[in-house]
């Protein structure tokens, strides 16, 4: 393998020393990008929401204001109880901790999983038949309408992946307009382990017709905490 | 597999089948109308491309800098990091890596490097039950089939012929409701990521500043492949590299537009490590494939190396003219398109892929596309002339060349045979095209008439003069 890698290096040693023919640009175009950006991006909080409601219904998600947590708790258990669900399983933040306990003092007779507090492998068989999940993001995108979640903050991916229907709770202050201010804010190693997802797993493999839900959630509905 | 030594074969076939043609015009059609529908929301998107093609060139022209200093990052992140030469030594190393942890089945996401390699092949060959999870390279898994398209690997498939494949391969109750295929191959799949050992990924950007990689995906099962087995692999030709995070959000912009036509992608995975010991759950073990196959020596032309920046969008196959004819098996490769003719001789070498350069119009669309700014057709045209050079070029070309080259050094004679189909299309065939052995078996050769050229020229540069004369 190291007789490889001398190899393959040499050989991209020895090419590279040609000089390069692949035209060069005239200018960096990062301005013209960052103004584009802006041009792009509503003015004022109010407007920032209304897109990322926008732009995640789009993608088929669905979205909620609200208050506090005791109203992200109501709002749960409500959908808990009119869907019937026997099973939920949480990531590992302690407001995903906090809001499942409110919900259990009221109602009993569901399944909690606690996704962190399960070793492996049993963790991945527990979640397998999950049908509904509550998650925390740690970011959401406006202009596509996206959920960034830290691993170093959820601990686990399994809830968001497994389940069919994921509920996840962000703080509206959390709402970034794009990418690139995402990417700014976060260092390098928060950027190791990361994933971001805007709506639920979909295809268009079988005559482009879009189908939602191929391997993981089928429903992505995000809470907004208000600021 | 099929090889584009066989090209004119399955250009042929591929004419003939209206279903399949019917099927790529449809699918081309609508992601080239959702591209641009975005596009035009964005007024700096040409400000993205310049920018990547600029990425692109930096990391191009210093490869083995950016390639040394990712294989540091990922070396200090816990990544086990392996070269390959070739797409054997490739398939030795993801073997040796199987045998080493027992592996007995393997989950895979959409890999265009793993279909290069034929690495399911070489699994399944050595008794590891290997199966792709992402549902177009699922089906065509089943069907025996390559990928017909970069990014939408079933595209050529009705769902009639899907319908009948699940039945008979799966055993469910036909049906060709999409929704209800759909449940049967994530229930199907769903077991398979829970009891698989090792899944192995492509890379869409890996990361030269910090040793991350960054795998993109619509349907979740590219995160559920490098997240439930004890191992991870992911293969990644040596070109995917790009310098930091930084750099990655210009290329994730442009990315999803071209490929889907969606503004972003639904997941977009970064990985640096593995991270089971962190948080309790992940892989283990992550390896990195470096993969070499034939990519270092197109380093050697300073202009061809561009095609290097390419990121598989797919989107210069949506405009090509003759991949919508053709449909992306005719050939022969799993790269197709007009990015595909230029990576066949390439990658296979002149003689097997002398004919692919030729399956283009030189319409130009897709330099207009490519979201690096790729000169596709630029690239295209010194593919010929190097097969031309390298003496593969086709027999009958050879002859029309040398007689051409004849005529055009002996004027008179020129003249002669250039007035002579002329009047022999007055005189004996009217208004009917001349039949040419080959050509005219699916096209109309263009009739002449008696106004050639110089005559035209020569009436233009009359007017042209006796305008100035007047002015
Ligand atoms: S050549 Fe350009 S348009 Fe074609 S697949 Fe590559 S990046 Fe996309």
């Amino acid at each position: 393998m190291d007789a490889s890698r001398y190899k393959i290096l040499e050989k991209i040693k020895a090419g590279t020393r040609i000089h390069s023919q692949i035209p060069s640009a005239t200018d960096d175009f990062e301005k013209q990008i960052i103004d584009g950006l802006e041009a792009i991006t509503p003015k004022g909080n109010q407007a920032l929401v209304d897109q990322f409601k926008n732009e995640l219904e789009l993608v088929s998600g669905e979205f909620h204001l609200i208050r506090n947590d005791d109203e992200a708790a109501e709002w749960i258990s409500q959908y808990l109880t009119k869907n019937k669900v026997n099973k939920w399983v949480i990531s590992g933040e302690t407001r995903c901790q906090q809001i499942a306990d409110r919900i259990h003092q009221k109602m009993g007779g569901i399944e909690l999983v606690e996704t962190t507090q399960i070793g492996w492998p049993k963790r991945k068989t527990e979640l397998a038949d999950a049908s509904v999940a509550l998650v925390e993001a740690s970011f959401a995108i406006a202009d596509i309408g996206s959920l960034v979640f830290r691993c170093d903050q959820t601990r686990t991916s399994l809830p968001h992946f497994l389940s069919d229907c994921v509920i996840a709770i962000v703080e509206q202050k959390r709402l970034l307009a794009n990418q690139h201010e995402l990417f700014q804010k976060l260092s390098s190693e928060e950027m190791k382990h990361l994933f971001m997802m805007a709506g639920p797993s979909r295809t268009a493999d079988i005559e482009k017709i879009l189908i939602l839900g191929v391997h993981g959630p089928r429903q992505v509905i995000v809470l907004m905490l208000a600021s | 597999m099929a090889s584009p030594k066989y090209i004119k074969k399955y250009v042929r076939q591929a004419l003939k089948d209206a279903v399949l043609r019917s099927a790529v015009d449809n699918a081309t059609q609508s992601t080239v109308e959702a591209r641009q529908e975005i596009i035009d929301q964005i007024p700096h998107w040409e400000g993205l491309r310049q920018k990547c093609h600029a990425i692109k060139k930096e990391v191009i022209d210093h490869l083995d800098r950016y390639l040394e200093q990712f294989e540091d990052q990922c070396i200090q992140n816990g990544i086990q990091v392996h070269w390959a030469i070739d797409g054997r030594e490739a398939q030795d190393i993801i073997l040796g890596i199987a045998r080493e942890h027992h592996v007995q089945k393997v989950v895979k996401s959409k890999s265009l490097t793993t279909e290069e390699i034929q690495l399911n092949q070489k699994l399944i060959e050595n008794g590891i039950e290997t199966l792709e999870t992402d549902l177009g390279e699922y089906i065509i898994q089943l069907m025996g089939q390559i990928p017909s398209h970069l990014v939408i690997p079933a595209l050529h498939l009705t769902r009639k012929q899907i319908a009948k494949l699940f039945h008979e391969k799966i055993g469910n109750p036909y049906t060709e409701d999409p929704t209800e295929l759909l449940k049967v191959a994530r229930k199907k799949l769903r077991e398979k990521f829970l009891s698989a050992d090792m899944g192995i990924t492509g890379v869409n950007f890996a990361l030269a500043e910090t040793g991350t990689i960054c795998v993109i995906e619509n349907e979740a099962n590219a995160h559920l492949t490098l997240s439930l087995p004890n191992i991870h692999v992911a293969v990644m030709g040596i070109e995917k590299l790009i310098p930091g995070q930084k750099d990655l959000s210009y290329f994730l912009n442009l990315l999803a537009p071209n490929a889907t036509g969606q503004k972003s992608s639904t997941f977009i995975n970064l990985i640096g490590g593995p991270s089971r010991e962190k948080y309790g759950e992940g892989p283990k073990e992550v390896h990195i494939v470096l993969l070499d196959n034939g990519r270092s020596n197109l380093l050697k032309d300073p202009k061809m190396r561009e095609i290097l920046s390419c990121i598989r969008c797919g989107a210069c196959l949506n405009v090509c003219p003759v991949y919508q004819q053709i449909g992306g098996h005719a050939y022969g490769w799993v790269y197709m398109g007009p990015i595909g003719i230029n990576l066949i001789p390439q990658y296979l070498g002149k003689a097997v892929g002398r004919y692919a350069p030729y399956l283009c119009s030189l319409c130009k669309a897709c330099f207009e596309t490519c979201p690096v700014r790729i000169n596709l057709p630029g690239h295209i045209l010194q593919n010929r002339k190097d097969i031309v050079q390298s003496g593969h070029s086709q027999w009958v070309e050879k002859i029309g060349m040398s007689v051409w080259g004849f005529c055009a050094k002996h004027p008179l004679f020129y003249r002669f045979v250039t007035w002579f189909p002329g009047k022999l299309q007055k005189l004996l065939l009217k208004e009917k095209p001349f039949l040419v052995p080959g050509y005219t078996r699916e096209r109309a050769f263009a009739s002449f008439d008696s106004k050639g050229f110089r005559k035209q020229f020569h009436r233009y540069l009359h007017q042209q003069d006796s305008f100035s004369k007047r002015s």
